[in-house]
């Protein structure tokens, strides 16, 4: 059997992994053509490493606080992933042995890097083998109720990697600003997924939103979920071509809740899906500058020379369809 | 019991007359207008570091006031009251506004055109009025309806229903009184309204009250 292991880096670098259509999703090539990443079976069993302790979380403080994190997930009613803890183990999460493992390493070089997560792919059928994630115990970390000021907290981040190793992407449905000395801030995000965290000492990360929501559950859909929600799908054009990278954000005006994706292939087609039923109003944008690594690979020509548009019609989105043929057009900055 | 008698024949002796509207049976067709409907704001909001929220831009929605058509049927119930079934149908606009975008200072209008539909009952009750002259029947009315709106392209119905209060006048432009004519009167319809509406187009969910007003002609056999 033919084996890659693609890694991931949730936190301040790439997704080196193609971008699915819809959404950003995970997805890998098979055979020449392009395949969601995805569980096939469920529910996931996790291992958490017994090596795992640090001062200030004891191993069965992170089972706890990652516990928390994965039933989280599992909770959400539109969504079919489901997983189980599979006990503690003596490996440690990177290595290739078959489990899904979480737990400390300590990387001091990865200044930048709270937690990553990788996959073990079988490229001959697209199946995910193994996913492992790693939080780098060089710096410090909580599992706190409240938080601990100075401490990033465990379960707000376990959160984030938890929905990579589900198979989500990136989330732009953020604002950072530049920091001195380097790296960005977040002033505001309202998706787990969005690439960077928050500071340290808060626990506001520890929420999933309408857009981590959306996006699990259109990896997973369960019970009614295709029938009760809808999508918009379209293209994003600027001078009469298709743009690629396009943030589009699908604002719902009745409960004020956002769910976004990217045009997402020359074409510059998008798609989002798990749209509640109603009027939507769509407003695309492009990327800082800075963040378009954060998303795509850098090979990817992001385009990110133009304003931010609303489309002039509220896009009506039917429970079970998809409004499709929509287009919206920016134009330079 | 002559006292009370009595009392009775005084309060019959001050009461205005009320003229009968000839004719039992009544249509009517002719142009309606509804008043704007606010569906509320909601902020486009991020949430912060310390769990505050930090606004991307904000949106203030409004079914807009739209004319249209209404036509009704009419039937005598007493001397004084009608029973009447109506149907109206306007386009209104959806309208939400975007204001105070952080990174789109313009802000933006976006909309829809509702398609609306209200099939409804009620009563209209003749008043007597002293300024009413012959040709002048001052009513009072209230009804309930079934509310249906589609939103663009038909993809999404939203029901609810719709009670209404008001009055008007019916200005007799013709009328025969002779038994073997067909037609017996007709004339315009002019009345105002508060219009209650439940459910439908609503983003909060809550009751929502607008005005609307109708001029019709109509015809009584």
């Amino acid at each position: 059997m033919r084996r890659i292991i693609a890694t991931l880096l949730a936190v301040f670098l790439t997704v080196p992994a193609e971008p699915a259509f819809a959404y950003l999703k995970f997805g890998t090539r098979v055979n020449g053509r392009q395949v969601t990443l995805k569980w096939m079976q469920t529910p996931v069993r996790y291992f958490v490493s017994s090596r795992s302790a640090i001062p200030g979380v004891s191993v069965d403080d992170f089972q706890a606080a990652v516990g928390r994190a994965f039933a989280q997930w599992q909770a959400v009613p539109t969504s079919a992933i489901a997983y189980q803890f599979g006990g503690l183990t003596a490996g440690l999460p990177g290595e290739e042995d078959g489990l899904s493992t979480l737990g400390f390493r300590n990387r001091p070089e990865l200044d930048r890097v709270l937690a990553s997560t990788n996959f073990l792919v079988d490229i001959s059928s697209g199946a995910l083998l193994e996913s492992d994630i790693f939080f780098n115990s060089s710096f410090s970390w909580s599992t706190a109720a409240a938080g601990e000021l100075g401490r990033f907290d465990l379960e707000s981040i376990a959160l984030h990697e938890i929905g990579h190793l589900s198979g989500l992407g990136h989330s732009a449905l953020g604002e950072t600003e530049l920091r001195e000395g380097g790296g960005r801030r977040v002033l505001g995000a309202e998706a787990v997924m969005f690439p960077i965290a928050f500071g340290s000492g808060t626990i506001a990360g520890r929420t999933l939103k309408a857009d981590d929501i959306a996006g699990i559950s259109d990896l997973y859909p369960d019970g009614d979920f295709n029938s009760s929600t809808g999508s918009i799908s379209g293209t994003v054009t600027k001078d009469g071509q298709p743009i690629f990278g396009a943030h589009i954000v699908a604002f719902d005006p009745a409960t004020g809740s956002m769910v976004a994706t990217f045009s997402l292939n020359a074409q510059g087609q998008f798609s989002i899906n798990g749209l509640s039923p109603g009027p939507h109003v769509v407003r695309v944008e492009p990327l800082d500058d800075a963040e378009t690594d954060s998303f795509f690979d850098q090979s990817l020509a992001v385009d990110i020379d133009f304003k931010v548009a609303f489309l002039d019609r509220l896009v009506v989105v039917a429970a079970g369809g998809d409004r499709g043929g929509v287009t919206a057009t920016v134009s330079r900055k | 019991m002559a006292a009370v008698l009595t009392a009775m024949h005084v309060t019959t002796a001050h009461a205005q007359p009320v003229n009968a509207v000839p004719g039992r049976l009544e249509f009517d067709a002719g142009i309606m207008w509804a008043g704007a409907q606010p569906l509320g704001s909601h902020d486009a909001n991020l949430t912060t570091g310390t769990g505050s929220t930090l606004r991307l831009f904000s949106s203030t929605s409004d079914l807009l006031g739209a004319a249209g058509f209404e036509g009704g049927v009419a039937v005598k119930v007493t001397r004084t009251v009608d029973a009447r079934v109506s149907m109206s149908y306007a386009k209104p606009q959806l309208r939400t506004r975007v204001t105070n975008d952080s990174e789109n200072s313009a802000g933006a209008n976006v909309s829809e055109v509702v398609q609306q539909y209200v099939v409804g009952g009620g009563i209209d009750w003749y008043v007597a009025s002293r300024r009413s002259g012959a040709r002048i029947r001052p009513f009072i009315g209230g009804g309930a309806a079934y509310l249906r709106q589609l939103h663009e392209g038909a993809t999404l119905v939203a029901t609810g229903q719709s009670y209404d209060v008001g009055g008007g006048v019916k200005v007799l432009l013709a009328s025969r009184t002779r038994p073997r004519q067909l037609m017996r009167a007709a004339g315009v319809r002019l009345d105002a309204r508060v219009v209650v509406r439940t459910k439908g187009i609503t983003f909060d969910g809550h009751r929502s009250i607008v005005p609307a007003a109708a001029a019709s002609l109509f015809v009584r056999f």
